[in-house]
């Protein structure tokens, strides 16, 4: 590979004397090379990766989608997302068991942020009609035509995870960061962001 | 002075929100962004009750739907060669019948659209483009579109579509087209190097083409491109945007891709060439979320929602490509703001390649008609001398700028002269050639158990558009009668045009004069009614088109507030002109709002959450002070504080809920959105979600009542 602009050569005429510091320039150089393509170098900060593009548009996300990933998703993403984004569905409803102000407060915010980002991506239209208060999250009623999603806030859960169970997918957090890394987790699992 | 200090700060402080707020609310959500950007965080309380959770959905709906961009027209024209311009009635259910468009334009009517052939190994094959009419109405429907007769995509119907139609069936591997050597085309003026065809399917590389000089940044979206180092086999690419790590730069060689770190933005090298005579390199690459594709139907088109494939491809002759196959791209618009045009605006599909335009009305001739309360007028007979009984008497008075009433007169008066229980109507007409006195034309028995009869005005304007002015005849005798006197403005008397009138609801005073509805000087819906469809519009804040013919009722609560009815009457019927195709030179402008993606701030946060930087955003924030302290903050309280006290702050009472802006001295505003308890906020934001506040001049409203039918005053 010849390198732009390195056209003209140099005459360097090696003799006991230069050897010995051109070695050791040399090895400096090496060492410099193999520390800057480690990262050793110029070490930086962690940064969370809180942006992702959608055919185009850039979304933000409230917290690092590289923590969101690591959530575990049952059975996966895609059997998650194909249960509620197909032809089929009519319609999708948001329950939510409340608890304590503080607690209501981390619904709200999930609610939204799972509201305006399907409605950006998927068009589709979730109102306070769909957004319903439970008792229990046994008996949902859940339907291929009409899923439901479950947000499950600290309090109630029993770990971190997102899961499908008879077409209701249900977003648990043992505490609100976890929390709202489970919701993430399934808006990436709902708009197939992969990192 | 301690105590005199701390009343005055308490003072400002309950006083300044109240001078800031300002920005109206009816164009909620718009001042929360700028040019159809968002720019607001919804700040929760960090205490929420059940009401607020549920309501929540309605502000993310709301702000999430109103993503669009208005842009302002160069302006329509008449078609010259690249368009075909129909002139379609009012009530036109489908353009696309033959009597207008006909399903489908190709080249021989809309010269643009090609008719050309590519080479498959030495043979000559045919390609065509064809534009789809969609099937469209011409609506009136004031609700949607105010004053104006707009173009309307239907629902389930034809939709608008490009299609590039291979005439004749063909081999990819006969041209030797493949992933090196794509098959280019241009499709809706955008170019597709086409890798293979599959069935109902084809793969094309994608993305934006960049071409690179060394070490000149190159910005294409959000990111920056620079060509930092290579050679004829490797370029060295730096990229820099939103996520991208500080110092990332990525190698490539030929045909190589990569993902841009932190993005999920791909970046792939086309080619690069050391130019050793200019001392510089050269380096093409494509970058998108994609870079190659594999497009079938319902697929968005590349960068627009609105636009989607639809593709007929049959692989079953054996052939990649069978006559007749085509790739379609459908417009599927996704808000009901997308599916209608009015006069003076244009959809254009991507890359303006077609266009469907409004071009306005057919008529430009009107004649305005004013009916309205007049008090003290004589009436006098031929001879010029006032008729006894007839002096001072109050009634109507309708007047035109042009001479369409009755026989050729600009003004009439309609009197009435109490006698007992019964009234009497006396109409005359404003002579020019008698000192522009009123001279009695007739007199009718109105009012009485024996009234039997109503009392015509005709109106012709240039013998082509002829209407009734009708003052019902009331079977009652006058103490009796509530409503009276009822005015109608008839539509056209021709079949298929009278379709719809207009009554204005008058009422009398004690002294005969005329108010319209039961409060003068005050537009109530029930004072003027559109006969047909029963709808009460005294409250219609624009004008309306109410019937087939375009008569227009103008501005209708404006004038009903000084008790008038306004129309203007068209010299014909109206049509609208609607043109398929690229326009030639233009005429008037105007604006329309496009549907297109764009980015989001994340929008909700905890009012714990929100930083100084955050603060410096539009805020709409959900919860009053009891339960959210950005609340309590802008209305001059501690955190928390309920009951009374954030009532009183509040200006509200049990049962209602305030809505107020609060702007900044930054430009920005700050949205209050809390109720007096937690079901009164969700009826808050119920209201914004379904736009009860659409054109609301207020800059704060107090909201009360249900979800369904919530009551609206200024705060």
């Amino acid at each position: 590979m010849s390198i732009f602009n390195s056209k003209k050569g140099v005459a360097v005429k090696l003799n006991k004397r230069n050897v010995v510091p051109i070695v050791i320039l040399l090895v400096i150089l090496v060492a410099f090379f193999v520390a800057y393509r480690s990262g050793f170098l110029f070490y930086k900060p962690y940064q969370p990766l809180l942006y992702a593009n959608i055919s185009g548009q850039i979304l933000k996300f409230r917290d690092d989608l590289r923590e969101a990933d690591k959530i575990l998703v049952i059975p996966n993403e895609s059997t998650i997302r194909k249960e509620l984004f197909n032809e089929n569905v009519n319609n999708i409803t948001i329950v939510f068991k409340p608890n304590t102000t503080k607690e209501n407060a981390y619904y709200e915010v999930e609610v939204i942020e799972i509201v305006r980002i399907l409605a950006q991506t998927y068009k589709i239209k979730i109102t306070s009609q769909n957004v319903i208060p439970v008792d229990t999250y046994e008996n949902l009623n859940a339907t291929a035509q009409n899923p439901v999603i479950a947000l499950i806030s600290p309090a109630y859960a029993n770990g971190t995870d997102v899961r499908l169970e008879d077409h209701a997918v249900f977003i648990e957090g043992k505490d609100f960061k976890s929390f709202d890394l489970a919701t993430i987790k399934f808006l990436m699992s709902a708009l197939e962001i992969s990192l | 002075m301690k105590k005199l200090i701390a009343t005055f700060l308490i003072a400002i402080m309950t006083i300044l929100p109240t001078v800031l707020a300002a920005t109206p609310l009816g164009t909620f959500p718009g001042f929360l962004g700028s040019a159809g950007t968002l720019d607001a965080y919804v700040v929760v309380g960090s205490d929420a009750l059940v009401e607020d959770v549920v309501g929540a959905a309605d502000i993310a709906i709301r702000l999430a739907e109103t993503s669009y961009t208005a842009q302002t027209l160069p302006g329509v024209s008449a078609c010259v060669d690249n368009c075909v311009e129909k002139e379609v009635s009012i009530g036109a259910t489908d353009i696309s019948s033959s009597t207008y468009f006909g399903p489908s334009l190709k080249q021989v009517r809309i010269a643009y659209l090609k008719d050309a052939s590519f080479d498959v190994g030495g043979e000559s094959k045919r390609y065509y483009e064809q534009i789809m009419v969609p099937t469209a109405s011409i609506s009136n429907d004031y609700t949607a579109y105010n004053e104006s007769a707009a173009l309307a995509l239907t629902d389930g119907g034809t939709p608008w579509e490009y299609r590039l139609v291979f005439a004749e069936g063909f081999n990819m591997t006969d041209g030797s087209y493949d992933n090196t050597n794509p098959l280019t085309l241009e499709l809706m003026g955008k170019t597709f190097g086409i890798i293979a065809f599959g069935d109902d399917t084809f793969t094309a590389q994608i993305g934006d083409q960049i071409d690179l000089d060394y070490n000149v940044p190159v910005t294409k979206g959000d990111f920056t491109y620079t060509l930092t180092l290579g050679s004829n086999t490797l370029a060295v690419i730096s990229v820099t945007g939103p996520g991208v790590p500080s110092g990332y730069s990525a190698s490539l060689t030929p045909g190589q891709e990569r993902t841009i770190t932190g993005t999920d933005m791909k970046i792939k090298l086309v080619s690069v060439n050391e130019f050793t005579v200019l001392n510089t390199i050269r380096a093409t690459i494509i970058v998108g979320s994609e870079t190659q594709k594999t497009f079938s139907t319902g697929d968005e088109w590349p960068d627009s929602d609105q636009w989607k494939f639809s593709l007929t491809i049959n692989q079953g002759s054996g052939d990649d490509v069978t006559a007749s196959d085509y790739i379609g791209v459908q417009y599927i618009p996704t808000v009901d703001e997308g599916k209608y045009i009015k006069p003076s605006q244009k959809l254009a599909s991507p890359n303006d390649y077609v266009e469907i335009l409004n071009d306005g009305y057919t008529v430009s001739k009107y004649a305005g008609l004013t009916i309205e309360p007049k008090s003290s007028v004589t009436i006098y007979d031929d001879a010029e001398k006032a008729i006894s009984g007839l002096s001072g008497k109050n009634g109507f008075k309708i007047s035109s700028d042009q001479k369409i009433l009755g026989l050729g007169y600009k003004t009439a008066y309609i009197v009435f002269n109490k006698t007992g229980s019964d009234v009497t109507a006396t109409l005359a007409y404003e002579d020019p050639s008698k000192s522009n006195k009123p001279i009695f034309v007739s007199s009718q028995l109105i009012i009485s158990t024996s009234a039997t009869d109503d009392m015509t005005v005709d109106v012709n304007f240039e013998d082509s558009s002829k209407y009734t002015i009708v003052l019902v005849h009331d079977e009652n005798d006058y103490n009796v009668s509530s409503t009276f006197p009822t005015i109608q403005l008839l539509g056209m008397n021709t079949a298929g045009f009278n379709d719809v009138n207009v009554t204005g609801n008058f009422h009398f005073t004690s002294s005969l004069t005329v108010k319209l509805g039961e409060t003068a000087s005050t537009a109530e819906a029930a004072d003027v009614v559109l006969v047909g469809p029963s709808d009460s519009i005294g409250e219609q804040e624009s004008g309306i088109i109410y019937d087939k013919w375009g008569t227009i009722i103008k501005d209708v609560s404006t004038n009903a507030d000084s008790d008038k009815l306004v129309f203007s009457i068209p010299v014909e019927q109206v049509k609208v002109k609607v043109a398929i195709g690229k326009p030639g030179a233009t005429s008037t402008g105007g604006t329309y709002n496009i549907i297109k993606k764009f980015n989001y701030r994340p929008l909700a946060k905890l009012a714990s959450e929100i930083t100084s930087t955050e603060r410096a955003s539009n805020l709409v924030i959900v919860g009053g002070p009891c339960v959210n302290s950005l609340a309590a903050e802008v209305l001059g309280l501690t955190y928390k504080t309920c009951g009374t006290a954030a009532l009183t702050a509040m200006g509200i009472t049990a049962g209602q809920a305030l809505i107020k802006n609060y702007d900044q001295t930054s430009g920005k505003v700050y949205l209050l959105v809390a109720g007096a308890e937690a079901a009164d906020t969700r009826l808050a934001t119920s209201a914004l979600q379904l736009d009860k506040l659409a054109a609301n001049t207020n800059s704060a409203v107090i909201i009360s009542g249900s979800i369904v039918s919530p009551v609206i005053t200024p705060a």
